[in-house]
């Protein structure tokens, strides 16, 4: 089936089977800043922003989305080196596999909540597992990330 | 200093935050052989017949291998040094499958849904035997688990698989029985650990393809690249010069990428069909099918006078190694060695025991093994001691734990797979450690424990814990610095960054000892072909190892610089002073800059490359110390328990990155408390893993965390590059015992089995009430 | 997941029509759960152009279409503020906040996921349902019968009233399912207490209803007989997240706390 993505604001028309999921589709586009880091959508690792809201693209079935506007983290790029610069200041990337999903849902969260207290943003944020941080490090960032107006 | 223990963010945070490519994935050929492994659905089997005829005629469908398909040439995937200190007692491919998610056999089709149907069209018959699932009864069983006749030790490791033991120990000092009767007061408990799962967020995946010079070419996520490419050389005997293993960016490892994964097999794929292709893990495999952490018994038997001098430590360790010994014996060892040495001053020591085959996944290498199972069993043995003595269980510990300057015959009998390496503490900061920790956690305001709120009472608890820095006289690092035209640097490691840091704290010890930024040293890591050996990223060696090994070849290409600007300027090489940038011959008023005398070195005069190469292999393995403190709540109606603040005061010598230091304590922390409290690992009772995905393996997520306050102390160790010791491991290790200890002096419940779940304290704490009725 | 076809009937009759022709033609909701449940399907009925995913509220009435995302009920004013928030607290409590953008609560009622912490707030303040064939039904209704209910679901009613509520999740990690979830309100004088994921779907203590609200006085005591009661008139059952005995622990420790809690939250 012939779905036509608006990825980053370009489209892009692809064949599909009815079967695949986003994930897969933007692997195959070459957009592998996306990444897989389970089957259960229970990881966060896989997210990009749908119409801006986060969203599991290894749940998501493609030819469901035909028209619809997909962000990956090279559609925020600006954003991602802000984020990228307080996590490095609190040495809080690590494997950085999911960080281009942190990015993400850490950018829609920004645009939807106005001031978050750490509390919300852990539960905004909750849905991101990290293995490797312990997580504080990353939310000090995000606090001064939310609060850089450069 | 000006780079190495400053703010220095990582050097490819940014890159990777922008979702640049870099992990093993992105470097898979688009049109690579998928590879299915078809896996066994019984824990213990013979295959009786495979029937592939079916499988064979759907189109896409290039390769089926199975057990009939290779030589029977026992390895092991452990990915450690050669000769292995672990057995070899796998096959590619067997006929015998040994637990549930074993390989049977794998296809390799044009794509993924290709492979997954020609799974389902494959019958194998099975004999299905009896499997063994309890470790407490593997040994002597009647079932023999690996009777194959091939199997083998490289040396002695006590490895007796008829009696379904992969590697046995036996070790004492003193006479442990006198030292037990002479003593006033004696307890005695077991504890129980359970098989962890690292739970990297990367799944283990792995891409080949022949080159045009005809080599085999891998992307790995591994730990280990150069094992890697020894051990696919020998499973395979393919030639070692033909194939070049290159680890990308990794995904996190935290000891599960140790040990070969997915190698063997792809490549296996790439020579028969001469294509390229790739394994990916599902996330059920990664669970199933990779490895875990040794499941423990440990038995301890501590003796004392009343006046709280320790004078025994008897320790029997049973470990289950799952079906294959992978790391059997040296995991078992590090339970004593990196555990026992806390407490030198005793007369008597014993430690022995078993790591026995069963029919569960096997286990691995994972960040502190050995060690935290020990501390847990020791550290919280100390505080029920600490309890039948009426001590408070600090001033136990400052009484007869290891101090600056001692040392412990523990170190020169224990080490892994092979004996110890005696050594003095040069550094131990353990005494500043514990006191500083008591100040930041308010142990003289709030110990032993408050009630908060009506059924809610906060406690206290503390655990002391040391690890090693690489392994002495094994562990070896190399690292190459090449100078560039401009001035600058490649520096060429093969240490094997997993996501801990270690491109950017080994290009800070680079930086620093050139005198320049980190931006001027440009590292590319782990790529078989272009860097120099490393053993690779496991046993805390990275910083120590691989760092002491940059810092040599940073100085001889400081050295060499200096000859050459000597030339050029016509001085003397006495003469030359050198701050990074300039070469400075004041008492001649000459000089020339560094980028000057690149650029006249690759393009003008005396043409030469100047290149260094320098390796390091430890001497010593100097451990890091620290002392860790829980505050929890427990919720006297529910058993429910809240870490509310988590305190880590570690000894890692001089941090080379503090906030990545910082990152490596923390991240150990969480993944300790989360062994300690949520990472339940349940089986059917038929051998299968219920918990084999993020739903069900409960790892913590950011609503569970403490707020963690995490301090270093200072120290300099002379050995360690710029003073550092390492900090991978270390950080693991207390919050089993911490916690537990925390959540018995807030509710009087000591919980000797882990996960230390609600429902167990629960039963605790009715126990409790009963009996005080 | 294999998919044979995926189809945009033009109305609701012939979707309905559709899904009756094969049992392995499904209306897909969010989709999340269906990818982990269903290896392949045979028709994929899609329904977003059929059914929308607003919020109306009126003086008397939410009305909530079914396609509308979790996320976005969770989020809205007056859900937030009613009956405490408790229907915004369960959903708060499931996944991330990318699963409750996919998650609608179509897909959520329809699936009758006995983990489902939704339910357990939904039937707390006894919600209706509106299907294709059958109308109107009640919540409560709908999640005790056994019948394999392949209706269509197009919206799902909250009634608007003064009253108080208590949501809580008890679970390993906040991303894990409910080890035990319960919802309590007060509404028009009358208490409701729900409890689900034992490891059963949600369901009414009805008997331990009619003590508390036939009482003439509230005490620790009534409390306690009362949480007692769930414990007895419910079932509890053990997996590998928490034994029967847990649960029943549970179940009678949170009853007695999350009454109290709206009694003094009401008064």
């Amino acid at each position: 089936m012939l779905v036509n993505l608006i990825v980053n604001g370009q489209p892009r028309s692809i064949e599909v089977a009815k079967g695949e999921f986003l994930l897969d589709t933007l692997r195959h586009l070459d957009y592998l800043s996306v990444r897989r880091g389970c089957d259960s959508s229970s990881c966060g690792v896989c997210t990009v922003l749908v119409n801006g809201k986060p969203t599991p693209s290894c749940s998501l079935l493609t030819v469901r989305l035909d028209q619809q506007e997909i962000t990956t983290v090279e559609g925020i790029a600006k954003e991602a080196e802000k984020l990228a610069t307080h996590f490095g200041h609190e040495g809080a990337d690590q494997c950085g596999y999911c960080n281009p999903s942190m990015a993400l849902t850490v950018y829609a969260m920004k645009k939807e909540l106005k001031k978050p207290t750490l509390e919300q943003i852990k539960a905004y944020l909750v849905g991101n597992l990290c293995r490797c941080t312990g997580y504080q490090a990353q939310h000090i960032a995000i606090l001064h990330y939310l609060e850089d107006q450069s | 200093m000006k780079v190495v223990n400053q703010l220095t963010p990582s050097i490819d945070g940014k890159g990777l935050m922008m979702g640049r490519h870099g992990y093993t994935d992105d470097f898979a050929d688009k049109n690579a052989l998928i590879i299915k492994v078809m896996r066994s659905p019984h824990p213990y089997a013979r295959i009786v017949s495979i029937d592939d005829a079916e499988a064979k005629k759907l189109p896409g469908v290039e390769l089926i291998l199975s057990y009939k398909d290779f030589e029977r040439r026992p390895f092991t995937r452990a990915g450690q040094g050669y000769p292995e200190p672990s057995p070899h007692d796998k096959f590619v491919f067997d006929e015998y499958v040994r637990y549930i998610g074993d390989e049977v056999l794998c296809v390799a089709a044009v794509d993924e849904a290709t492979a997954n149907k020609a799974l389902k069209y494959i019958k194998v018959e099975y004999e299905i035997l009896t499997p063994i699932l309890d470790f407490e009864t593997a040994k002597q069983h009647s079932v023999i688990i690996h009777p194959e006749p091939e199997i083998h030790e490289m040396f002695p490791i006590g490895f007796k698989p008829l009696e379904n033991v992969a590697a046995s120990y036996h070790m004492h000092i003193g006479d442990v029985e006198k030292s037990i009767s002479d003593s006033e007061v004696v307890i005695k408990e077991s504890f129980y650990t359970q098989a962890q799962a690292h739970s990297m967020m990367e799944p283990h995946t792995v891409n080949s393809r022949f080159d045009y010079q005809n080599r085999l070419v891998l992307y790995s996520s591994t730990q280990t690249p150069f094992h890697v490419r020894r051990i696919i050389s020998q499973a395979l005997q393919f030639p070692l010069s033909r194939i070049r293993v290159i680890k990308p960016r990794v995904g996190g490892g935290f000891g599960g990428k140790q040990a070969i994964h997915g190698e063997i097999i792809c490549s296996a794929v790439s020579i028969r069909t001469g294509k390229a292709a790739k394994l990916t893990y599902t996330r059920k495999e990664v669970y199933e099918s990779s490895y875990t952490r040794h499941p423990m018994r440990l038995d301890i038997t501590l003796a004392a006078m009343k006046d709280g001098t320790l004078k025994a430590i008897d320790c029997y360790v049973l470990s289950d190694t799952g079906a294959y010994g992978e790391h059997a014996l040296t995991v078992f060892m590090v339970a004593g060695s990196k555990v026992l040495p806390l407490y030198n001053k005793v007369d008597s020591v014993r430690f022995y025991g078993d790591v026995v085959y069963t029919n569960h996944t096997p286990a691995g290498a994972f960040r502190g093994y050995g060690a935290i199972q020990g501390n847990y069993a020791l550290e919280s043995a100390v505080d029920i001691l600490c309890q039948k003595l009426g001590m408070d269980p600090i001033l136990f510990r400052q009484k007869n734990m290891i101090k600056e300057g001692e040392t412990s015959p523990i170190f020169s009998i224990m080490g892994e797979g092979t004996e110890g390496t005696a050594m003095n503490m040069d550094t131990c900061k353990l005494d500043y450690c514990v006191k500083r920790g008591m100040e930041l956690i308010h142990w003289n305001q709030k110990y032993p424990r408050t009630q908060t709120k009506k059924d809610i009472v906060e406690g206290l608890g503390m655990a002391i814990a040391m690890q090693g820095s690489g392994i002495p006289y094994i562990d070896m690092g190399a690292a190459t610095i090449k100078l560039n035209d401009d001035g600058f640097y490649n520096l060429l490691v093969g240490a094997t960054e997993i996501g801990q840091g270690s491109d950017t704290i080994l290009a800070q010890i680079a930086a620093e000892a050139l005198m320049t930024s980190v931006d001027k040293v440009i590292v590319y890591s782990s790529d078989s072909d272009l860097t120099p050996f490393d053993v690779g990223a496991y046993a805390s060696s990275t910083t120590f190892v691989s760092g002491n090994a940059v810092l040599k070849a940073a100085e001889t290409m400081k050295h060499q610089l200096i000859i050459e600007s000597a030339k050029a300027l016509g001085s003397e090489f006495k003469d030359i002073e050198f701050d990074g940038e300039i070469f400075n011959d004041s008492k001649h008023q000459k000089q020339i800059s560094l980028k000057d005398l690149s650029n006249r070195l690759y393009y003008n005069h005396d043409q030469k490359q100047l290149m260094v190469t320098e390796s390091y292999v430890g001497h010593k393995s100097p451990p890091p110390f620290m002392a860790g403190f829980a505050d929890v709540s427990v919720d006297l109606l529910t058993g429910e328990v809240k870490v509310n603040h988590y305190v880590s005061v570690v000894d890692c010598g001089v941090t080379i990155n503090p906030k990545l230091a910082q990152g490596q304590v923390e991240g150990a922390i969480i993944q300790g408390m989360g062994m300690t409290l949520y990472e339940d690992v349940i089986y059917t009772k038929t051998g299968k893993l219920i918990t084999n995905d993020f739903m069900s393996y409960r790892i913590p997520t950011r609503m569970e965390i403490p707020s963690m306050t995490t301090e270093f102390a200072e120290s300099y160790e002379e050995s360690g590059p710029f003073g550092a010791k390492s900090v991978g491991e270390i950080g693991i290790d207390t919050p089993p015992a911490a916690i537990s200890n925390a959540i018995y002096n807030a509710c009087g419940v000591r919980i000797t089995s882990l996960p230390i779940t609600p429902e167990k304290i629960l039963k605790g704490l009715k126990k409790l009430k009963e009996h005080s009725i | 997941m294999d998919v044979l076809h995926y189809v945009l009937p033009n109305s609701l009759a012939e979707a309905y029509q559709l899904l009756h022709e094969d049992l392995n033609n499904h209306v897909i909701g969010g989709g999340v759960w269906m990818k982990n449940t269903l290896k392949s399907i045979n028709t994929l009925i899609e329904l977003k152009h059929l059914i929308g995913e607003k919020i109306e509220v009126t003086h008397e009435v939410i009305k909530i279409d079914a396609n509308c995302p979790l996320r976005q009920l969770e989020i809205h004013p007056v859900i937030k503020d009613l009956y405490d928030g408790i229907i915004s607290q369960s959903i708060e409590k499931i996944m991330g906040v990318s699963i409750r953008n996919v998650a609608t609560i179509g897909g959520t009622v329809v699936g009758k996921y006995a983990f489902s912490d939704l339910l357990a707030a939904l039937l707390a303040v006894d919600v209706t349902l509106v299907f294709f064939k059958q109308g109107r039904m009640e919540l409560s209704k709908y999640l005790e019968s056994h019948e394999k209910n392949r209706d269509i679901l197009i919206s799902i009613e909250i009634p608007i009233k003064k009253g108080t509520g208590y949501f809580h999740k008890v679970s390993t990690t906040h991303l894990d399912f409910a080890i035990l979830n319960l919802a309590i309100t007060q509404i028009d004088h009358q208490f409701r207490i729900v409890i689900g994921a034992r490891p059963g779907i949600a369901s009414c203590a009805n008997q331990a209803m009619e003590l508390i609200n036939h009482a003439k006085e509230i005490d620790d005591t009534l409390i306690n007989e009362v949480a007692e009661c769930c414990v007895k008139e419910l079932s509890f059952g053990s997996n590998f997240r928490g034994s029967e005995e847990y649960r029943m622990t549970l179940a009678k420790v949170y009853v007695a706390r999350g009454l109290w809690e709206v009694i003094h939250h009401a008064s």
